[in-house]
């Protein structure tokens, strides 16, 4: 396996190095690679999962969290500069024997440290009975990527917080997150984290590709289709989502939205407000169709004075009440 | 050994088609879903949508993986399985009889570019 280095010891946000797997996978030959990198607070959530049932985004915002999705599966997770992420790339198409070479290697490389380390079923890596290590596969024809986290030590107060939800769950068919129990190397060993790296590298890997500022440029290519808004939002799954609030000088509001891809597909307006104008000619049909962000609504609204139809509503406030 | 069923149309990337008149049923095939293992979320196109032969439609996310799905045709999407949004585990009991979208096909032509059931069973060594 060759370890696949960059020409600077820059840090970047999170999609580089997903897109930087995407690119191994491309160039690759017949050579498994593999590399290590870490990232500022990130949140990292699975292809299909809901945003608003897996991350707090309030807490996410306030503390300087970002936040991605990823192309492989599986359940949300949080990073720092002090968790290592592991990428693994590999030719190999059988997603078993994939799953199995790799965590095989991972858990002797830990047990060399004497670690009691050991896989289980759900793709995690454990110390004890405890997680140290979550992974996840992302499969595509005849390559296989599978990256994972790495807890060498970690701020509990952010994971518990950022991967957490704010408000109650959505009813949603996306995919939920399992929440276990977890530890870190710093817990176990007495390694610093440059010398634990550097085992790691030495352990899996027995030769080097340096990429290039060419293959760099590439990489940003490719980057860019996971810091769009209909990647990280679109891949939202179908949901419905009620929003509820009593409004100074309106009354009691409930809304009701069912949203597919983030996009509203569906919205229902009760509450003991009065009504002075039309409710579904004005506001309800032209929020169908439209993209469930701030921005989405504000274009949707432009020009219309809700206040006319909904006493003392204003439109903004009313765009506030639906996105805060 | 995985259901290979004669008649369809299979691509390199364990996708089939099952065509009806100027329509193709797509969905993944027995083998495929056994390498996957237990189907949580199937990422289904919408209707409406042009799919290109080759070019990525959806994706289906097993416990295990999550796995890009390549269309084997070109057309337009006139229907998708929406049981597979309340039950994606359906895939696991019967892939072919579980499709993922149904297309309009815009180039009958493209289908002999796909393998035959006995070009498939080939591919995948059984």
């Amino acid at each position: 396996m060759k370890y696949l280095s960059l020409p600077d010891l820059k840090t970047r946000i999170l999609p580089f190095y997903l897109a930087m797997e995407e690119y191994a996978a491309r160039i690759m030959g017949e050579e498994d690679i593999f590399f290590m990198w870490q990232v500022e607070p990130t949140v990292i959530f699975g292809r299909n999962q809901l945003i608003a049932n897996e991350v707090n985004l309030e807490y996410c915002r306030e503390h300087g969290i970002q936040y991605y999705r990823r192309k492989s599966g599986g359940g949300c997770v949080f990073a720092d500069m002090s968790n290592i992420m592991f990428s693994y790339i590999t030719r190999s198409d059988n997603v078993e024997l994939t799953y199995t070479r790799y965590t095989t290697a991972v858990v002797s490389m830990l047990r060399a440290l004497g670690l009691d380390a050991s896989s289980t079923g759900r793709n995690d890596i454990l110390i004890g009975d405890q997680k140290v290590s979550g992974n996840a596969f992302y499969h595509l024809p005849g390559r296989s990527i599978v990256h994972g986290t790495m807890l060498y030590d970690t701020d509990m107060t952010h994971i518990v917080h950022a991967i957490t939800p704010s408000q109650s769950k959505l009813s949603s068919k996306g995919v939920k997150s399992v929440a276990s129990r977890i530890t870190t190397i710093r817990q176990h060993s007495d390694i610093s984290l440059e010398d634990f790296k550097a085992h790691v590298r030495h352990t899996l890997c027995d030769g080097e590709i340096m990429l290039g500022e060419r293959d760099v440029v590439a990489v940003e290519q490719i980057m860019q289709s996971y810091l769009t808004e209909e990647f990280i939002l679109g891949n939202n799954p179908r949901c419905n989502l009620v929003k509820h609030a009593r409004i100074e000088g309106v009354g009691e509001l409930e809304v009701s939205l069912e949203l597919n891809r983030n996009t509203v597909t569906g919205l229902n307006v009760a509450g003991d407000y009065f009504l002075l104008g039309d409710l579904d000619g004005g506001l309800i049909d032209r929020l169908k169709g439209v993209a469930f962000t701030r921005a989405g609504l504000t274009q949707a609204l432009e020009g219309v004075d809700l206040s006319q139809i909904i006493m003392n509503l204003s439109t903004n406030q009313f765009i506030n009440f639906l996105t805060d | 050994m995985s259901k290979i069923i004669e008649g369809l149309f299979y691509s390199e990337s364990h996708e089939y088609v099952r065509v009806e008149g100027d329509f193709g049923y797509v969905g993944i095939t027995d083998h495929a879903q056994h390498e996957l293992g237990n189907v949580v979320y199937v990422d289904m196109p919408e209707v409406d949508d042009e799919v290109v032969a080759g070019e990525e439609f959806g994706a289906v996310e097993s416990t295990k993986a999550a796995s890009d799905l390549f269309s084997p045709v070109s057309g337009t999407v006139v229907e998708v399985n929406e049981a597979l949004e309340d039950e994606p585990g359906l895939i696991n009991k019967d892939a072919f009889e579980n499709w993922i979208m149904k297309v309009e096909l815009s180039d009958k032509g493209e289908l002999d570019n796909l393998m035959d059931a006995n070009g498939y069973k080939a591919m995948i060594g059984e």
